[in-house]
């Protein structure tokens, strides 16, 4: 019995509850109490960069911002190919439109946050003084203006939500443009004066980031005619004077050569003024959500690794084949003077694969006279080029037989067909869809494999020469058209061949140039007011501006245009151009075939549909919204 | 019952052979003691003579019925004779003839039914007292046919059960839903209790060898669950595994063979019909340039890989070539599609499967210590080359009487699994060309058949991509009771649960998920969770009043941690996953390692009170405390009663003599769920990955919103029911109907993203589930020849709508909850068919509002006839909630012969199923569907059309009835006569052979609608492709 007894009393014990039983201990979760540390704080702010890489997290990179433009149309592979065509697809329950909404109030929440934490910390280190609280302060304001500019553009009005979220809100309304508009520039103005020109750790935001973008939300707002954005008369001063700030910053400064800016090695430079901040390491390019890692290298590439000699190959990249340059945009360029295109574009490719590379037939080389000895033998070997996009234009003299007669595949723009006696038949057009150049701004050899879609590189988001094209654009708004053209020169000069560059034989093959010339085609990349007078000249007709455009004002800002489309091609900023322009029908149907091909893109496309989840949830008066208010809710039209 | 009239049929046919064979030898046997022994028989209840009763020579087919009067009189072989009497509803009585030559005899009604005693929460009942609404199923059904794991035999055997398989691949295990879905934030899986011990939260079954199990008990209602509290809201399966008998030992072997093959494959486009819907969807955009095919533009479109093309080639009669002239007749290429050879992917990965399955297992025991060893061992292959599933069970049972006092026991099970998860070699091989061949004709490995860079070749994956899962679980039951005093008894169970998990996945450079770089993960997970309990029962009868009460204090606790690591390019591939330190990048991808630890502690009590045995009355009160929610909210109450009423022992019934059980039962019950993730309630971070300066800048961000108010989740549930037993038992089952009102519904609820979240956990609303449940068994024959036939039959029929949403009536369109409607409702487009060439006015209409249609196209309903399509179309497209369910099981004996079938029934579900969605792009290879070309104006499938990627409103091509019938077994066994095996010492021996789902009738045109069930229906799982299989077993017993 004793034992019985002992045993009751054991189990008496542990009867016995103890309250701290049920306790909840945190041991590898993080709550909100972490917010009270200055530790916390920082990482709270960093955490509010990090959706910035969205932009280019995946196909929303070009779908948002640069498909169904005048400068890109869609290559082979269709899968968004809506968005250029702006077709029925595009629509409340896209998935980018809604992710970009999610993933920016995501973003706009934990800005809140820590502006609303930053004051009250009561730091040790750098948040121990006022000064660092307002650095700190003025990053989360800057970022949470970016954030909303991004949105404003691609939305129009939305609900402006400036405090951090406590429990469950569901009842907002959309705050005006004009008062969006407000709101951004209060809080890039507050960035502008706090933060420093130079940050130690690099990728923050800067006051050089917080100008440039002031800048371009006043370049935008002021932009407007018909849109009403709350423009002001002062607004292309702000611009103009934001702009100039950024320029003349010893922190910033325009690269001597165009081609310096993509050479991936070079990330980090005098012109870069705000990027998204990536690196190789693959543990910090994953992360839950839509958006953590580069993937604008798939992109714009073409379909280069089937074709003979050729493999697939990190170098060169993973071609998704989502976009093409229009004829506009190879049009645009001054290829003789200007060295932009052939610095943006992939077009000559280095036999990588020895199994496909092709041998000479009899009839191919009795098409255009060759050495029979060859036939059988290889048309070229490991190293040498096995594959080029050529980019001419209709003056060319080039033919099938020279095309053959070169053993490597060429893609030429234009050739000529010819008949038995070698007589030229037929101007032929010889890029196509999946075999167009490539855009090589954003090649990344620093992935894993050739198939790595997670891309290492920083993404400019804004660049000094974009800042000058903004300053520029401002004072010709203003009608100072010397200092505009002052500050877009300083592009322009950049933007030509130096002395003493070399340059590829394609430029005196179709470029116009001649063979051994190394003088610096500066002076001639000058422009003018000839550039966009009234009076059609040779300038004029280069600038192809769209029917009816014909005053100077109008002229100067699709000048301004095609010179954004040339030192920015692809640089995902043209749809925002155009709307913000309010170019964006005339230009796009002007330029894009697949546009005009479909007819669809209508007055509406210049803003997105508000995403269908937030008319769905969210609540008015306790209500959700019926069907009729959804409607109304919903921009015009979709 | 069944159970006491098999052994006559099973007796008598290898009995007829002996007497044959007796007869045949007569002339020179010893002529033996053969006499006539006589007799009546009376009826024990009220003396009257028994006419029908079953009189038979044991061991033989010699026997007789009794009359009117109950007189028998039947021919006994010797003196040794075992005259056994036997009729439906009485016990069998079995009597030495000795030198008797008249046995009169009264039978007893059997109550051996109605006393058989089922397990219910913290204790067992005689069933005929049981208040709530228990369904239980017994080792006989459960081992009924062979199956892979324990819910697999409960499909359609108990009514308001539903058993979704979901998913065939071996070592899968199938979701299980105790009338319907109540919630779906906090979980709706069962709880499982194995021999008392509740099993960690979200723990599965399948390491527990179904022929170790003696009896499962499912407790529906919340009068017989509230008594688990918080863990009970979704149902209660009670497992109760095999316990050693007093007596000598027995030793068991079982074993089954079975072959498997795909029950229902894809049907895809062959070769030359996929080649025409490519052109077709080319001649769209204008990229083909004739109406019929031409040797050109068939290169262009067919030409990247030379070997496919050659089966293109080989339709047309050429002429040239290699310049692709082809033979002419007015303009036209001549051309026979029936000359492209097909290439049969599927078969290529596909393979009959052979699975094994064996148990061994002694028990036996004295009157001090029973006990039960039993080893098990099975080994599945998946009819999918790369899958299949290898289990070792052991289980040692054991109870200890060591004195009058105290016993002491354990049950405990160690299992050891290892799954090949398998690579997905299915899914891609009905997506592979199907023109094109995997190898060359000198057999080298083609990796883009058809020459199209998304389209690998998948055939060599089975060497080189590896998914293993090894999973080791330890589970026990121990326990310490104390008889305390006269009824009373103190018990203490302790239930450890201890699960290692590890997942190693590996796939090679060249295999077809990679280009270029190899990929590896090591994935371990280890839990342990406990259960200790404190019991005091008493029990106790005076007069006419009987009084049980239950006192339960437990505490429980999980404690989870885990690691995950991936990593790239790793230098040769024998490593898999052992060594990815060695990976040429010099890091790897991603780790991490996670920790969760959660409590539970409860109070409860129970008072069970019967009154002459007529009226029962059971009163539950539990109160529970979980960690996982806030301050303020941890504890709720969870109280339940049942009333059961026997009618049978009414002086009123006592003449209708052919009730043998009829009870009402009412009862009432709260359960709760508050099974929320752990941490939740405060508000979570997450880490954010930056880079500053090229250096990590990983940050923490708000991932959830502070809920502190998050409390329980209640359901409600009232419950009427009747059991029944009528005609000897021969009709005998179970009427349920209950409601059951769930308020504070806990969900995520999606919510405007404006606070920077999507969705946010909270109460939400009332759902209720109604339904109705009936299990009938009938005997429909039982003749002396030996010939029997039953059939069990269940009904479930359950209804689950949403009530109030928020505290009002209205629809909650942004989470897709809707009023009146399931809480898994399809809310899309709604097909209408496919445009067509001459409705030009409504098109044009259309295009005058912004949406561009053309013929050819998908039409959908324009809910608002505003010539508009958005999104403000969408409408209610039913639910996966099937209508109702059912099984009927029919058995047909006859001399040791049984033949049994099982059918099993899901009526008005729908399938929400995107797997292979037809794209129609002329880019992957579709099912072979009738789409809409201009001269086959088809109303089921739109237009091929190379320029989209999935047609324009595609999504309402998902939503499918999906509707089945299905022959789930056909079994033949066959049971060797005790006189043919006992010489060998054999006690029992049975071969049978079953025929597992071998048939399926469904109108859904895709799959099995089995294999892409999911809870949410949004599955895409080719790779659980089900299976039908042929299996060959044998129970041996000594």
């Amino acid at each position: 019995m004793k034992r019985i007894y002992k045993i009751i009393w054991m189990a008496a014990a542990l009867l016995v509850s103890c309250k701290d039983f049920l306790e909840e201990e945190q041991v590898a979760t993080l709550t909100y109490d972490y917010y009270n540390t200055e530790q916390g704080i920082e990482d709270l702010v960093k955490s509010c960069y990090a959706p910035l890489r969205f932009k280019t997290g995946q196909e929303q990179t070009y779908c948002l911002w640069n498909f169904g433009t005048d400068e890109y149309m869609q290559s082979g592979q269709t899968g968004w190919k809506y968005f250029n065509e702006y077709g029925s697809e595009l629509n409340s329950s896209q998935e980018y439109v809604i992710a970009l909404w999610d993933n920016n109030y995501n973003a706009i929440n934990r800005c809140n946050n820590a502006a609303e934490r930053i004051p009250e910390i009561v730091g040790t280190s750098f948040l121990a003084n006022d000064a660092g609280k307002k650095t700190r302060m003025a990053e989360v304001r800057f970022l949470r203006a970016y954030y909303y500019f991004q949105m404003v553009q691609q939305y129009g009005g939305l609900p402006l939500k400036l405090k951090a979220a406590v429990g469950v809100e569901l009842e907002f309304e959309k705050s005006s443009v004009p008062d969006v508009y407000r709101s951004i520039i209060s809080d890039l103005r507050f960035a502008a004066d706090a933060l420093p020109e130079k940050q130690t750790d690099y990728g923050r935001a800067t006051s050089n980031a917080a100008r440039h973008y002031l800048a371009k939300v006043y370049l935008t707002r002021g932009s407007a005619v018909t849109a009403q954005r709350g423009q002001q008369p002062t607004d292309m001063d702000s611009a103009a004077y934001y702009a100039d700030l950024c320029i003349n910053s010893p922190e910033t400064d325009l690269l001597p050569d165009y081609a310096q800016l993509w050479d991936y090695k070079n990330q980090v430079n005098k012109e870069i003024v705000f990027a998204a901040q990536f690196n190789a390491d693959q543990t910090l390019l994953t992360g839950s959500g839509i958006g953590y890692q580069n993937t604008s290298h798939l992109y714009f590439l073409n379909q280069y690794d089937n074709e003979p000699g050729m493999g697939r190959v990190v170098n060169y990249g993973r071609p998704y084949r989502r976009l093409m340059p229009t004829d506009y945009a190879y049009d645009i360029h001054d290829r003789l003077n200007d060295s932009r295109l052939r610095k943006s574009l992939l077009t000559v490719f280095i036999c990588n694969k020895e199994s496909s590379i092709p041998k000479w037939t009899e009839p191919e080389l009795k098409s255009f006279g060759g050495n029979l000895s060859l036939t059988n033998k290889p048309k070229f070997a490991i190293g040498d080029t096995a594959l080029v996009f050529l980019v001419n234009d209709k003056t060319t003299t080039l033919t099938d037989r020279q095309i053959t007669s070169k053993g490597y595949t060429i893609y030429a723009r234009y050739y000529w067909l010819t008949d038995a006696n070698g007589n030229t038949t037929e101007l032929k057009t010889g890029f196509k869809i999946d075999k167009a150049p490539s855009l090589w701004k954003y090649v990344d050899p620093f992935r894993s494999n050739a198939d790595d879609t997670k891309g290492t590189r920083d993404h400019f988001l804004a660049r000094l020469a974009e800042t000058h094209l903004i300053a520029a654009e401002a004072y010709g708004r203003k009608g100072d058209y010397a200092t505009a053209l002052t500050r877009l020169n300083d592009v322009r000069r950049r933007a030509a061949y130096h002395a003493n560059e070399a340059k590829s034989s394609d430029w005196y093959r179709y470029d116009g140039g001649t063979p051994g010339d190394l003088n610096s085609t500066e002076p001639a990349m000058l422009a003018t007011e000839d550039y966009f007078s009234e009076t059609n000249n040779a300038f004029t007709t280069r600038e192809q501006y769209p029917a009816g455009i014909t005053s100077k004002q109008q002229r100067f800002i699709h000048f301004i245009l095609n010179e954004r489309c040339r030192e920015l091609l692809g640089e995902l900023h043209r749809w925002e151009d155009l709307v913000r322009t309010e170019t964006l029908l005339l230009r796009t149907y002007a330029f894009n075939p697949d546009v005009v091909k479909a007819g669809t893109l209508a007055d509406r496309h210049t803003l997105r549909p508000i995403p269908q989840t937030y008319l769905e949830r969210v609540y008015r008066n306790g209500k959700p919204l019926t069907p009729d208010e959804r409607t109304t809710e919903q921009n015009p039209g979709y | 019952m069944k159970r006491i009239l098999l052994p006559n049929p099973v007796r008598l046919l290898p009995a007829a052979i002996m007497l044959l064979l007796t007869a045949a030898l007569g002339s020179y046997a010893r002529v033996p003691q053969q006499r006539t022994i006589q007799g009546r028989i009376v009826s024990a209840e009220d003396n009257q003579g028994f006419p029908g009763v079953n009189v038979v020579v044991k061991g033989t087919t010699n026997g007789t019925v009794t009359d009117v009067d109950g007189r028998y009189s039947v021919e006994i072989p010797s003196d040794d004779a075992i005259l056994v009497f036997s009729s439906i509803g009485y016990a069998t009585q079995e009597l030495v003839a000795g030198k008797r030559s008249t046995i009169d005899l009264a039978l007893e009604p059997d109550v051996k039914s109605l006393s058989e005693v089922v397990v219910i929460g913290y204790g067992t009942a005689k069933k005929s007292d049981i208040t709530g609404s228990v369904a239980s199923v017994g080792a006989e059904q459960i081992q009924a046919f062979p199956v892979q794991n324990v819910t697999q035999a409960l499909q359609g055997r108990a009514a308001g059960v539903d058993v979704n398989i979901g998913n065939f691949r071996p070592g899968e295990a199938p979701t299980i839903r105790v009338r319907g879905n109540r919630s779906l934030k906090a979980g709706n899986d069962p709880l499982y209790v194995l021999d008392g011990i509740p099993l960690a939260q979200g723990s599965s079954i399948t390491e527990i060898n179904p022929q170790d199990i003696e009896s499962m008990e499912i407790l529906k209602d919340a009068s017989a669950t509230a008594i688990y509290g918080s863990r009970g809201a979704n149902g209660v399966v009670l497992i109760t595994s095999k316990k050693g008998k007093e007596g000598r030992a027995r030793i068991s072997y079982d074993a089954s063979f079975g072959f498997e093959k795909p029950l229902r494959k894809m049907e895809m486009f062959n070769g030359a019909e996929f080649a025409e819907l490519r052109r077709n969807a080319y001649r769209t955009t204008g990229n083909y340039s004739t109406a019929y095919p031409n040797p050109k533009d068939d290169f262009t479109l067919f030409g990247t890989d030379p070997f496919a093309w050659e089966n293109i080639a080989a339709a047309y009669d050429w002429v040239d070539k290699p310049n692709r002239i082809a033979r002419e007749v007015d303009g036209v290429p001549v051309y026979d599609p029936s000359k492209i050879p097909t290439t049969d992917w599927q078969d290529m990965v596909l393979r009959t499967a052979l699975n094994q399955n064996h148990q061994v297992s002694v028990s036996g025991g004295t009157d001090k210590i029973h006990t039960l060893f039993s080893v098990g061992y099975l080994n599945q292959e998946g009819i999918q080359r790369t899958q299949d599933f290898e289990r070792y069970t052991v289980r040692v049972n054991f109870d200890y009487k060591v004195n009058d006092i105290l016993t002491i026991g354990a049950s405990t099970n160690a299992s050891f699994s290892v799954q090949n998860y398998g690579a997905d070699m299915y899914a891609k091989a009905v997506g592979q060309v199907p023109f094109a061949v995997p190898f060359d004709p000198q057999g080298n490995y083609i990796r883009l058949p058809g020459g199209d860079d998304k389209i690998i070749n998948p055939l060599r994956d089975d060497q080189l991509i590896f998914n293993e899962r090894r999973s080791t679980r330890f589970l026990g039951s121990f326990f310490a009771e104390l008889n305390l005093a006269k009824g009373l008894r103190y018990r203490m169970n302790f239930g450890p649960d201890y699960t290692y998990y590890r997942n190693g996945e590996f796939q090679a450079s060249t295999s077809s998920e990679r280009a270029g770089t190899s990929y590896g993960r090591y994935l371990e997970n280890q839990r342990f969770s406990w259960v200790l309990e404190n019991l005091l029962f008493y029990d106790r009868s005076f007069g006419d009043h009987s009084i049980g009460v239950t006192l339960l204090q437990s505490s429980s606790a999980q404690r989870q941690e885990g690691s995950d690591i991936t990593a790239q390019n790793l230098p040769y591939d024998s490593q898999k996953w052992y060594a990815l330190e060695t990976t040429y990048n010099g890091k790897v991808d991603a780790f991490n390692t996670d920790y969760t630890r959660f409590q539970l502690m409860s109070w409860m009590g129970r008072v069970n009170y019967g009154y002459r045995d007529k009226y029962l009355l059971t009163l539950t009160g539990r109160y529970d405390g979980s960690s996982v929610l806030a301050p303020g909210n941890k504890w709720a109450f969870f109280p339940s009663a049942a009333l059961a009423w026997k009618l049978q022992q009414e002086q009123f019934l006592s003449n209708a003599t052919f009730i043998n059980e009829l009870k009402l039962r009412v009862g009432y019950g709260i359960t709760g769920n508050a099974a929320v993730s752990p941490y939740t309630v405060n508000g979570t971070l997450t880490n954010t990955n930056y880079v500053f300066n090229e250096t990590p800048a990983k940050g923490y961000a708000p991932s959830s919103i502070p809920t502190p108010a998050l409390g329980w989740e209640k359901t409600a549930q009232i419950n009427a029911g009747i059991d029944f037993g009528f005609f000897n038992d021969r009709i005998t089952g179970t009427v349920d109907a209950y409601i059951a009102n769930t308020n504070d519904l806990l969900m995520d609820r999606a919510i405007p993203t404006i606070s920077g979240f999507s969705s946010v956990s909270a109460n939400v609303g009332k759902t209720r589930n109604k339904g109705i449940e009936i299990t009938i068994s009938t005997v429909n024959i039982n003749a002396p020849s030996g010939i029997s036939w039953s059939t069990d039959l269940t009904f479930t029929k359950n209804k689950e709508e949403i009530i109030e949403l928020y505290g009002a009536k209205n629809d909650d369109v942004g989470n897709r909850w809707f009023i009146g409607q399931p809480i898994n409702t399809y809310y899309d487009y709604k097909f209408a068919g496919i445009w067509q060439s001459n409705e030009t006015e409504a098109i044009q209409r259309y295009k005058e509002n912004g949406t561009t249609i053309v013929p050819g196209t998908i039409k959908i309903v324009d809910k608002d006839n505003n010539y508009k399509l958005n999104a403000e179309d969408y409408m209610i497209l039913g639910s996966n909630v099937p209508d109702w369910s059912g099984g009927i099981t029919n058995r047909v004996g006859y001399k040791g012969f049984e033949l049994s079938c099982f059918v099993f029934i899901r009526q008005g579900q729908g399938l929400y199923n995107r797997a292979r969605v037809p794209t129609l792009a002329g880019r992957y290879p579709d099912r072979k569907i009738n789409y809409w070309t201009p001269d086959n104006p088809s109303n089921e499938y739109p237009i091929a059309n190379r320029a989209k990627e999935f047609p324009e409103y595609y999504t309402a091509l998902y939503y499918k009835d999906a509707s089945f019938v299905k022959i789930k077994n056909i079994t033949l066994s066959y049971t060797f006569p005790t006189e043919l095996i006992s010489p060998a010492k054999v006690r029992s021996l049975n071969v049978y052979v079953t025929a597992l789902n071998p048939f399926l009738f469904t109108n859904y045109d895709l799959l099995d609608p089995e294999s892409l069930g999911d809870p949410r229906g949004s599955t895409s799982a080719l790779n659980g492709l089900s299976t039908k299989s042929l299996v060959f077993g044998v129970r041996l017993g000594l």
